[in-house]
């Protein structure tokens, strides 16, 4: 988090949950290493995922929480508990990446999205159509779109699909993904802006048609 | 005036409230003028409310004890 520089001497605030249970993984004992995982385990698993797939993401969580509680020392109270596990574990989870191929997905030769959804004065060709689903919840228990989500997720290119994940699904702020992913917080917002409407497209796409 | 096309464009930014003061006044004028758009909306809102109430599943218990084993492990080579 940004602000005015620490005085030497003072320190940052930290939350209460944040304090105790930093704490019990200095003490290590195996309960407060046992809450600790279970507390920020799934927020760490979703963004491994997100960057290595089903198939590695448990390991990269591994590596993460080794790296974080070797460095518990060093955590200095700058950005939540939760921001700081998040950090290592992308960190992590992209040198598995590294150690298995290079290269990176742009999204680029892709038509932006609701491309040929607008007529040239810029009122809508095709104007959305009702949904089955109305509410979040009812979305959510639509099995088959969300497979269809989670497939097209998958497609997104890596940041887009790590700035939605950090944002829509764990709630961080776009500051800290901007700082956690090192990106600046304009490319942060473009990327979120990005994968929404193209996760927008699929849904619309779904809901219309019943294809994914 | 902001147009139909510009609605998608812009409701990722409107909905993170970064958008500016003289550009949100447009954006809601034009969703009081379009009931296209409302509906545009209504819609991304509740796909960004599904990924928001979409809570990742517990870590399995075996996962859990791998690393809670590894980290032991580490501790005592400390």
């Amino acid at each position: 988090m940004t602000g005015d520089p620490t005085p030497a001497g003072t320190t940052l605030f930290v939350p209460p949950e944040d304090s105790a249970l930093l704490s019990a993984l200095r003490s290590g004992s195996a309960t407060a290493y046992r809450e600790a995982v279970r507390r920020y385990g799934p927020a760490m698993l979703s963004v491994a995922r997100a960057i290595v797939g089903e198939a590695d993401c448990e390991d990269a969580v591994q590596d993460a929480w080794i790296s974080a509680v070797g460095a518990i020392a060093t955590f200095e109270g700058r950005s939540s508990v939760k921001t700081w596990l998040i950090s290592i574990t992308v960190n992590k989870a992209r040198n598995r990446l590294r150690a298995h191929r290079a290269g990176r997905d742009e999204d680029t030769g892709r038509a932006p999205p609701f491309d040929g959804r607008f007529l040239p004065d810029g009122h809508w060709r095709e104007p959305p159509a009702q949904w089955h689903e109305q509410t979040p919840d009812a979305l959510l228990q639509a099995e088959a779109l969300w497979d269809c989500v989670d497939r097209h997720l998958g497609r997104l290119p890596e940041a887009q699909r790590l700035v939605l994940t950090m944002r829509d699904m764990e709630g961080l702020e776009q500051e800290a993904i901007a700082s956690t992913l090192a990106l600046s917080l304009p490319n942060v917002r473009v990327m979120l802006h990005r994968a929404r409407m193209r996760l927008m497209e699929m849904v619309d796409h779904y809901e219309d048609t019943g294809e994914c | 005036m902001l147009r139909c096309k510009d609605i998608p464009e812009r409701a990722s930014a409107y909905v993170e409230r970064d958008l500016g003061r003289r550009e949100r006044a447009m954006f809601r004028l034009h969703l009081m003028l379009c009931s296209h758009c409302r509906r545009f909306m209504r819609q991304f809102r509740t796909l960004l409310g599904a990924f928001g109430r979409k809570r990742p599943p517990a870590l399995a218990e075996a996962h859990v004890e791998r690393i809670v084993k590894a980290l032991r492990e580490q501790q005592r080579e400390e």
